[in-house]
């Protein structure tokens, strides 16, 4: 009886060890790793921004508001329509770009990718969603609670807060509109809104991947603003 | 078994130990954070 309670004793001794080396890994030894992508990133993102801002294209489609609401019979002073400045697609796991929210002290390098390899080195931009600072829903995701743990604090923002997201087209400011929780399986907050957006996702509560807090951002400011503002109005503009 | 042998089999034994550990981490990691995606 005592040989087993001893045996019982050691075993869950060693248990709780392999918790606790368990949740020192995940918390802290994590960390070291983010932090190491992070600071070899920042090398790599100086030279991919160079090379993407060589390839930067500008297509202007957008008619303003200003030309089509005048009187016909008045002449007409031109205005030039807004430009839409695109950006070539990005390779996976490459850096091009940073995401900066001031009030909770982020600052990270953005990489392509939303896959588990990806997201171990940074906040990840969702591929087949437009890029940040283009129109339509720009995703990213990033960690919570371990790998350099970028939207530890995200919970602390609210409705009006900004987020900075620098990209090869330059940067683009995104005021908060919506914050909710959803499943990990509502795909839905990716698919494209009018106008030009920034949906944050990570994992809800803290310390559990049972939810999504998501974070639904209006671009304010930017190289396209102009045209986004453009679009969204002609799409208002009832059929004449 | 002589000491050399004893040592290398406690060396192996210890890295074949945090392999698994790692992977065993890393696959239950993502109960904690998977990484914020959806889908």
């Amino acid at each position: 009886m005592q040989r087993v309670l001893r045996l019982l004793g050691w075993g869950l001794l060693g248990m709780a060890g392999l918790v606790a080396l368990f949740l020192i890994y995940q918390l802290f030894v994590t960390d070291f790793f983010n932090a190491r992508s992070q600071a070899r990133a920042e090398v790599e993102l100086e030279t991919s921004l160079e090379i993407r801002r060589a390839e930067l294209a500008i297509v202007t489609t957008a008619t303003t508001t200003a030309t089509t609401l005048l009187d016909p019979e008045e002449p007409v002073d031109e205005v030039p329509p807004p430009e839409l400045i695109t950006e070539p697609p990005v390779p996976i796991g490459v850096p091009f770009g940073r995401i900066e929210i001031d009030k909770i002290g982020l600052d990270a390098v953005l990489f392509e990718g939303v896959d588990r390899d990806t997201l171990k080195l940074g906040p990840g931009h969702m591929p087949d969603t437009p890029l940040p600072g283009q129109p339509g829903n720009a995703v990213v995701s990033g960690h919570r609670t371990t790998y350099g743990r970028p939207f530890f604090d995200v919970d602390q923002l609210v409705v009006g807060d900004t987020i900075d997201v620098e990209t090869a087209l330059g940067m683009s400011t995104y005021a908060i509109r919506q914050i909710l929780v959803v499943a990990p399986t509502d795909v839905w907050v990716t698919d494209p809104i009018e106008g030009a957006w920034l949906t944050l996702t990570t994992c809800n509560p803290k310390f559990s991947a049972a939810e999504r807090l998501i974070i639904q951002a209006e671009l304010v400011g930017g190289p396209n603003l102009d045209y986004v503002q453009a679009m969204t109005a002609t799409a208002a503009r009832p059929a004449a | 078994m002589t000491r050399a042998r004893r040592v290398t089999t406690w060396i192996v034994a210890i890295a074949v130990g945090l392999v698994v550990l790692y992977f065993l981490f890393e696959w239950a990691g993502d109960l904690l954070d998977s990484g914020g995606a959806v889908g």
